[in-house]
């Protein structure tokens, strides 16, 4: 037992004393070299770090300038000329409860369903016909508005094409809205009869009695006095 | 760069350099590896500005080498490895291996040279235990463990254990060499 602790102990200070060298690396260099190599590096560094920032500062600069062009080119791109579009026919409104007469199609004042190419900001009127509206720069809206349909609008599975209700359509459905029922037979049966030929009634004249032949005698007199 | 940050700065490298290296060394064992390592951790300080008030510069150098040296140690064996894949086929030893075995363990005590073989036995150590008894020699045991960023009692068990594992070895070593006579 003593044996082994005296073993231990001798081990110990084997140990201790292997460690010492073991842990001695000898020749270490000069404090005085290493802070010099160690601030030339840094300088280096911090010489290459400032030329990195420069060129990410020139970097970012250029990029907020293209992102300012472009946001300012964005608000100066011109805006869609708005057209109201109103129903040529005299004294007709139209309402949002318009029925549409294309089945399938929620009507309101129809341009809620229609194609994006025929809405009213893009044609002047809904009869079909493409009527260019000059804006500002100088590019037509109809251009503009095939160009941006063609690119982000679906096409329409229905050919061809749902029309918008005319002028004429739409004061049509607004009359038959709110005229009542009676009347509409009326003009519908009137309707029936457009191009039939005037027929004129007989004229008869029944002949005077006595008393009004008098009458009319005396009236001739004074008329003569 | 202000003048008086550059003087306090020589004055932190003047100071613990010396401190700095042989913790490097301690893990590296190699005297370039050593130096770089300690002259990187050196940068690193430089760079965060870390020697403006430091309560414990002694503890922060040891930190900052002992990690350089760590890492330093892993990229160069990442790197023989990678060279070795290259040149020759991996269950033959390498031609430095080969120089640097020399005598055995066994051989050394025979010859009376306690000291060339307990260096051996220590670097046959598990890693861990290796760099902590290393470093026993330059830092106490709560030194080691802020610089390794680890528990005291951490640091204390595991010297325990490699002077253990050094003591057995020895012993061993001795049964051996008596048996042979």
């Amino acid at each position: 037992m003593r044996g082994d602790e005296e073993m231990g102990d001798r081990y110990d200070a084997l140990i201790d004393r292997a460690l010492r060298s073991y842990a001695e690396p000898g020749e270490v260099p000069e404090a005085q070299v290493v802070l010099a190599r160690v601030l030339s590096r840094a300088r280096e560094s911090e010489s290459q770090r400032r030329v990195l920032w420069v060129w990410g500062a020139a970097v970012a600069a250029g990029l907020a300038v293209m992102v300012l062009v472009g946001m300012v080119w964005g608000m100066r791109s011109p805006q869609r000329p708005e057209i109201a579009w109103k129903p040529k026919a005299p004294g007709v409104t139209l309402s949002a409860t318009t029925q549409s007469p294309y089945p399938g199609m929620k009507a309101n004042n129809g341009e809620e369903n229609m194609p994006r190419r025929l809405k009213p900001e893009i044609f002047g009127q809904h009869n079909g016909t493409a009527e260019a509206v000059p804006l500002q720069n100088g590019r037509t809206a109809e251009r503009e508005s095939w160009a941006e349909a063609e690119n982000h609008l679906p096409r329409m599975e229905v050919f061809p094409m749902p029309r918008p209700l005319s002028a004429e359509e739409q004061a049509l459905v607004a009359f038959t809205r709110d005229v009542p029922a009676k009347v509409q037979q009326q003009v519908i049966e009137a309707q029936k009869h457009v191009g039939d030929p005037i027929v004129i009634a007989e004229l008869k004249i029944a002949p005077l009695d006595d008393g009004e032949k008098q009458g009319s005698n005396q009236q001739e007199k004074d008329r003569e006095r | 760069m202000r003048p008086e940050d550059e003087a306090e700065f020589a004055g932190l490298v003047e100071r613990q350099w010396r401190f700095a290296y042989r913790v490097a060394w301690a893990v590296l064992r190699n005297a370039h590896d050593a130096e770089d390592a300690a002259q990187e951790a050196f940068l690193k300080i430089w760079r965060a500005r870390a020697w403006r008030g430091l309560r414990n510069e002694k503890a922060y150098v040891a930190r900052s080498a002992w990690r350089l040296a760590v890492d330093w140690s892993s990229r160069q064996t990442r790197l023989r490895r990678h060279s070795d894949r290259g040149s020759q086929p991996e269950d033959e030893p390498g031609i430095e291996e080969l120089a640097d075995a020399g005598l055995s363990p066994e051989e050394r005590v025979a010859a009376g040279d306690w000291a060339a073989a307990v260096h051996r036995l220590i670097d046959s150590l598990p890693e861990e235990l290796r760099q902590v008894l290393a470093l026993s020699v330059e830092m106490n045991s709560r030194e080691i463990a802020a610089a390794m960023g680890m528990a005291e009692g951490t640091v204390r068990t595991r010297l325990m254990r490699a002077r253990a594992m050094l003591r057995e070895k020895m012993a061993a070593m001795e049964e051996r060499r008596y048996a042979r006579g």
